[in-house]
This record gives structure tokens, C-alpha cells and sequence, in this order.
């Protein structure tokens, strides 16, 4: 037991030491520069610099300083806003109204009126099918994502043995979920799938085959195909629900405690609770999440792999003539387009529908 | 009517005993059966949880499992968890794939810097946009907000004919990160700069969210702490940079890991400027350019015989790997601030829209 209790404190003796160190270190440097700051010369320097700005200053308000500060804080946001995201948008609109191509003097664009959204509508293979395909999968995406979510988060948030081992597994997918490793599984593996799926996946296919069971039950067939697609998507909308989660989890920690208190005196039970006072506290967070879920949603569709496609191909035929090698960024725009005002539409009208379930608290 | 009275039962007939009593008595009965539902409650609720663990880690696990096999073992059904020919061949060539020893290093550059600069940019704008409030700044601050509904990937046509074909201020953000093949530092720099320099202006990798999430914090610190620091003869600066940064730790710690986490998955940004990280190689990967790396190696043409062939399922099998190469860095981290991660996670302060 001595042997021990001498090993924990002699561990414990060099991060105490090695603290030390650090806090002496710190000490020493803030120690040099607040030398430097106070010696005579930097006084006079400062004095000099800030003459002018002081002399300034004495003649606004505070308040008015505050909003000059704001403005200053914010032009670095402004410009990096105007370069960085307005002017390609605002691009974005001109080319699409226009045939765009790299040509030996450099950009040559010229003006075409509506023709690249009816090449789009009328003549391109995939991009109809596709649109279609994502507005269909968000229709049951949202709901799905925006329930296990509120679910999980209530889950998460009771006491349980081994809490904090299950809260930093359900992270992970937060963590891992990106584009390029999904790219690159779809790019190589869909012939180690197969095979996987002729040895290993059977077992899973035969132990999660409830839609017979279900169907065999007397459930309607639209609900268990509905339930059916659900359940075989269910790691995505984990790997997609991870920062609704989250969001809701700190929305549940920040109710205050007196009002489940209230509740508990007078004879509510865990479900009474959930109905109301959690649900409609958090309810405000349910607009945030929505609307993050239907830009994350939006972000994954196969919308984007078929604008990817056109810019990646550039070439093809427009209208009846054949483009050959010219290609015209003008389409792709015109899908961007397309596909920007699409999300904003969703985003409007899932706003619409939820600003009515939400309740604000004052208190 | 006190409930406790009665000493606990030690045996199983003295329990049935006590049941049938507690049948007898309606407020007992309530609280037995309350008692029955909430343990009932908490099996269910460890049944889901087990479950959706095992659904999340799953994949993962099926991957490092796939990652050890030989080619011959993919198609093998007696082959499920633990392979029967072990080898590490997927992970040599999967490096030499995604070129870790220099594109590793690239990829934490980037996202180390980019993750300082956003939290910086962030929340310099999230405060002022709190409480530094100007004619116009709540409008600004929508039309910001707005960016995020536009997803970057609908814009990356018009942003790279754009940024080739224009400066900005001085700089051609094309021209300044071209690709070089040397693995000097400032070249890992100068190939980062264009993303450095869009995250210092406040539209790095998903901005908006982080200068909402500061935004809300901010505006949820007490008015008097800043008001006390005026008092004491603070300027702007002063009192942001002294008592309202330090503060919102929880809040930094967010989008630190957020930051740094999507920076480092991400191959879109990188692709514009043709950084070379490990995302961007990985999202480039394809069965032909796996072949060319084998094609290139004695080593790997002993292994597949003389006449070339590469198996698409050896293809498959070395995508799989190469994913779980990307990932095990950032576990290894996650495993470290996890704890941290999962506790700023509460603390952060989050309020309704």
C-alpha cells in the first residue's frame, strides 16, 4: 500500500512541478512585457499614438464609441462577406442567364435569357429525377431526424450507469461523418459490399426483416414501408442527427430546474413532464434544428453530384447545336441556382409550419 | 401510512407476502406500479441505447476488420469478424495512396491555423453583432445567417472561375496556393493561404453557425460585467479581449473541435485551391488510381502475380482502408478531449432563434 500511495505521490509531485514551471514561465513573460509597456519610452510612444485617437474620443459618447467599435469589429466580416460569398452570388445569377466559357482571351460570356433553365428542365438526363428525388427523401428526412433527436437528447440527458461512455459514442458520428470518406467508399467498394453482403449481411437482412411480420399483422403497407425505409437508414440518421442532438441536449440543460420541481409538488409524472415543460421549452431550438437539417440534407442530396457532373464534364449538346469541346458554365449556374432557391423555399415553408409549436419563455 | 415500516424482505415468500399486502392497499398499489414502470422504462431505454452503440460502432468496426484481410478473404463466408490470413498489405498501399507523410501534415496545418483564425474572426463579429450594436447590424447579421442556407458546394463553379479570373485586394488566391510537390513548411503555408486567408474574414468552413453560436452566448452574459468593466476604465477592446473572451471557454471549445473536425474532413474548400490534404486525396480515390499506385511497387506486383490484375475487390478492400486511415488521427484525438468536448457541450449557451 506505501509502495503506492509513494508512486501516486510522486506522479502527482511532477505535475505539480511541471505546473509550477509553467505558471513561473507565464509569470516571467507577462512580467517582460509589462516592463516593456511601462518604461518611459513606450509611455511617450503610447502618448503620441494616442493623441489624436484620445483627443477624438473625448467628444463621443460611450454608446457612440460602442457602435463605432461594432463597425469596426464587423468590416473584416463585410469584406470577407462581399468577396468571399455576394459577388460569386450575385455571379452566380448573372451566368446563369448566360452561355460562359473559357475561350483563348480568357472568360467569354455572352446573354442567352432563359435558355439554360429549359436545357436544364427539358433536356438533362438527371437533373429532374434527382430534384425530385431529394425533395421526396427531406419530406421524410426532417420529421425522422427532428424526433430521434428530440428522443435521444431526452434519453441522453437522465441518469444512467455508463452515461458518459454512451454520450462520447453517440459524438462519434458527428465526428466521422464526412463527404470525401463517403466518396471514397461509394468510388471503390460497391464490389467488396456485394461480397460482404453474400457472407455477412444475410444474418442482419433475416433478424431485421420485420415488413413481413408487420405487413402479415395487418398494418397498412404505405406505413410499413414507411417504418421499412426508416429502420434501414437508421445509421445515417444517427451519423445526420448528431449536432440536433447536441443542440437539443444544452436546450434541455438550460430549463430551469424550478419548474420540474413545481411540477414534481404537484403530482406530474415523467411523461406530464416531458408534454409540458420540456417539449415546449426546447421547442424554440426545434426552428434551429430544422433548418440546419435541411441545409445538412441538402448538402448530401444528388442534386450536387449532378452539378458536380456538369461542371466536372463541361461539355455536351445545347438546345440543337452540339457544343463539341466548348463548355458552358452558364448550366451549371443556372442548377445552383436553382437549387439555392429550392432550399430557401423548404427552409421558408418548415419555418412557416414550426413558428407555429413554438412556445417563448420569459421569465 | 408510512411506507418503510416493514423490514426488507429476505426471501421470496416473505416478497410475495409483501406484494399481496401491497395489492390490498390502493396508494401502494400506485406505487408499486410506478415503481414497475419506471424499471421497465429503464430496460427499454438500455436496450435502445445498447443497440444504436452497436449500430454506430458497427461500421466502424467492420472496417479496422476488412482492413487486416488478404484479397481472399472478402468473399470467404466463413470469414465475418476475424480474417483468416492476416495482413497489412492494405495498409501500405493505402498510404502510398493518400500520400500520408506529407498530406498528413498538410491537413493538420490547415486545420490547427484554421481553427485559431475562426475562433478569432468569429467571435470578434458574434460580439459585435451582441452587443456592439450599429444602425443596420441586426440586417447584416441575417443576411450572414442567410449564407448558410446557400450551400457552398451550389457556388463552387462561379467561386473558382471567379477567384482565377479576379484578386483580391492584391492577391490571386488561384495562383498564391498552386500545388507544389516539395515538402518545405512555408509551401505547406503558402498552399494553405487562400483557406487561411477566407477564415480570418469570417467565412471559413461553415462561419455563420460558429458567429450564431457566439452571438448567443454573448448575449446571454450579463450586462453588468460588462458595465463594471466600463467603470474600471476599459475601452472596447480591452473589455472584450479581458472579460468577455475568457468567458466563453465552453463556447470555444466548441468551435475549436467543430472547426478543426469539419476543416479536417473537408475536401471542398481544398479541392478550389488544390490543397493537398488527406480528404481531398481520399475523395479522389478510384479503383484506377489505386492501380496505378500498385502498378508502381515490386513489392505489391509479387503479391498479385505477374500479369497485373488488379482485383476490384483488392480496390474495395484498400478504399476501406484508406477511409479508416483518415479517421484514426481524429479518433485518437477524440479519445483525448472527449471528455472536454462532451462537458463544453453543456456548458455551451444555447438559447431559442
Amino acid at each position: 500500500m506505501e509502495v503506492k500511495q509513494e508512486k501516486k505521490s510522486f506522479f502527482r509531485n511532477l505535475g505539480h512541478s511541471i505546473a509550477n514551471g509553467w505558471r513561473k514561465m507565464r509569470n516571467a513573460i507577462s512580467n517582460f512585457f509589462y516592463k516593456i509597456r511601462n518604461s518611459k519610452f513606450m509611455r511617450k510612444v503610447g502618448e503620441i499614438l494616442s493623441f489624436l485617437p484620445n483627443k477624438i474620443a473625448k467628444h463621443i459618447p460611450y454608446r457612440k464609441r460602442k457602435a463605432i467599435w461594432g463597425v469596426i469589429f464587423v468590416i473584416p466580416l463585410a469584406i470577407g462577406f462581399t468577396y468571399f460569398f455576394l459577388i460569386p452570388f450575385v455571379q452566380m445569377f448573372i451566368y446563369s442567364f448566360s452561355f460562359v466559357t473559357i475561350g483563348d482571351a480568357g472568360l467569354e460570356q455572352w446573354g442567352v435569357g432563359f435558355k439554360n433553365y429549359i436545357y436544364i428542365f427539358t433536356e438533362d438526363p438527371n437533373f429532374t429525377e434527382n430534384f425530385s428525388k431529394a425533395v421526396l427523401s427531406m419530406l421524410t428526412d426532417i420529421p425522422t431526424i427532428l424526433i430521434f433527436s428530440l428522443l435521444m437528447a431526452v434519453i441522453l440527458n437522465s441518469k444512467f450507469k455508463g452515461r458518459a461512455l454512451v454520450r462520447s459514442i453517440f459524438f462519434v458520428p458527428v465526428i466521422f461523418n464526412s463527404q470525401a470518406v463517403t466518396a471514397a467508399i461509394a468510388n471503390t467498394s460497391n464490389s467488396l459490399n456485394a461480397a460482404a453482403s453474400a457472407s455477412t449481411n444475410d444474418l442482419f437482412a433475416q433478424m431485421f426483416n420485420f415488413s413481413t411480420f408487420l405487413q402479415n399483422a395487418g398494418i397498412p403497407y404505405f406505413l410499413v414501408s414507411f417504418i421499412g425505409s426508416v429502420s434501414t437508414k437508421i445509421y445515417d440518421i444517427i451519423s445526420y442527427s448528431g449536432i440536433q442532438i447536441i443542440i437539443f441536449l444544452t436546450a434541455i440543460q438550460g430549463v430551469p430546474v424550478h419548474l420540474y420541481e413545481a411540477a414534481k409538488m404537484e403530482g406530474a409524472t415523467q411523461y406530464d413532464m416531458f408534454w409540458k415543460i420540456t417539449f415546449p421549452m426546447v421547442s424554440p431550438m426545434m426552428l434551429t434544428c430544422a433548418v440546419y437539417t435541411v441545409v445538412d440534407a441538402f448538402l448530401r442530396s444528388p442534386i450536387l453530384s449532378s452539378i458536380q457532373a456538369w461542371y466536372a464534364k463541361g461539355t455536351g449538346t445545347y438546345g440543337s447545336k452540339t457544343l463539341g469541346t466548348l463548355s458552358n458554365y452558364g448550366i451549371n449556374a443556372a442548377m445552383s441556382v436553382i437549387f439555392c432557391l429550392m432550399s430557401l423555399l423548404i427552409v421558408a415553408i418548415v419555418l412557416g409550419i414550426l413558428s407555429r409549436l413554438v412556445f417563448y419563455y420569459d421569465d | 401510512m408510512t411506507i418503510n415500516e416493514r423490514p426488507e424482505p429476505r426471501t421470496i415468500k416473505e416478497a410475495i407476502a409483501y406484494f399481496k399486502e401491497d395489492m390490498q392497499n390502493p396508494i401502494r398499489r400506485k406505487i408499486r406500479l410506478t415503481g414497475l414502470l419506471s424499471t421497465i422504462a429503464s430496460i427499454f431505454r438500455a436496450f435502445l441505447l445498447l443497440g444504436l452503440c452497436f449500430i454506430i460502432l458497427m461500421p466502424f468496426l467492420q472496417k479496422i476488420s476488412y482492413s487486416f484481410r488478404y484479397v481472399t478473404d472478402t468473399d470467404n463466408p466463413l470469414v465475418i469478424w476475424i480474417p483468416e490470413t492476416w495482413s497489412v498489405v492494405n495498409y501500405k498501399i493505402g498510404l502510398e495512396c493518400l500520400q500520408f507523410s506529407t498530406s498528413f501534415w498538410v491537413s493538420l496545418t490547415l486545420s490547427a491555423v484554421t481553427t485559431v483564425l475562426q475562433v478569432l474572426s468569429t467571435a470578434i463579429a458574434g460580439y459585435a453583432f451582441a452587443r456592439l450594436k450599429f444602425k443596420g447590424s441586426t440586417i447584416f447579421f441575417y443576411i450572414v445567417l442567410f449564407a448558410l442556407v446557400v450551400p457552398d458546394e451550389a457556388l463552387k463553379g462561379t467561386r473558382s472561375l471567379f477567384f482565377s479570373n479576379n484578386r483580391f485586394f492584391w492577391i490571386n488566391l488561384i495562383k498564391l496556393s498552386t500545388y507544389t510537390s516539395s515538402f518545405v513548411p512555408w509551401q505547406i503555408i503558402r498552399n494553405c493561404a487562400a483557406v487561411f486567408i477566407m477564415s480570418a474574414f469570417g467565412q471559413g468552413l461553415r462561419s455563420s453557425i460558429f458567429i450564431y453560436l457566439f452571438r448567443q452566448f454573448f448575449r446571454n452574459v450579463p450586462i453588468e460585467l460588462e458595465e463594471s468593466a466600463q467603470v474600471d476604465g476599459a475601452t472596447v477592446t480591452q473589455t472584450f479581449w479581458r472579460v468577455m473572451f475568457p468567458n466563453a471557454r465552453g463556447t470555444i471549445i466548441t468551435v475549436a473541435l467543430f472547426s478543426f473536425v469539419w476543416q479536417y474532413n473537408d475536401s471542398y474548400y481544398a479541392s478550389i485551391y488544390g490543397i493537398n490534404t488527406i480528404a481531398t486525396r481520399l475523395a479522389n480515390i478510384s479503383s484506377s488510381s489505386i492501380k496505378l499506385v500498385v502498378q508502381l511497387y515490386e513489392e505489391f506486383r509479387l503479391i498479385f502475380g505477374s500479369e497485373l490484375i488488379v482485383d476490384e475487390r483488392m480496390v474495395g478492400l484498400i478504399g476501406n482502408t484508406c477511409a479508416l486511415i483518415m479517421m484514426v488521427p481524429l479518433l485518437i484525438g477524440y479519445f483525448f478531449v472527449q471528455r472536454l468536448f462532451v462537458e463544453s457541450i453543456e456548458r455551451t449557451g444555447l438559447t431559442g432563434m
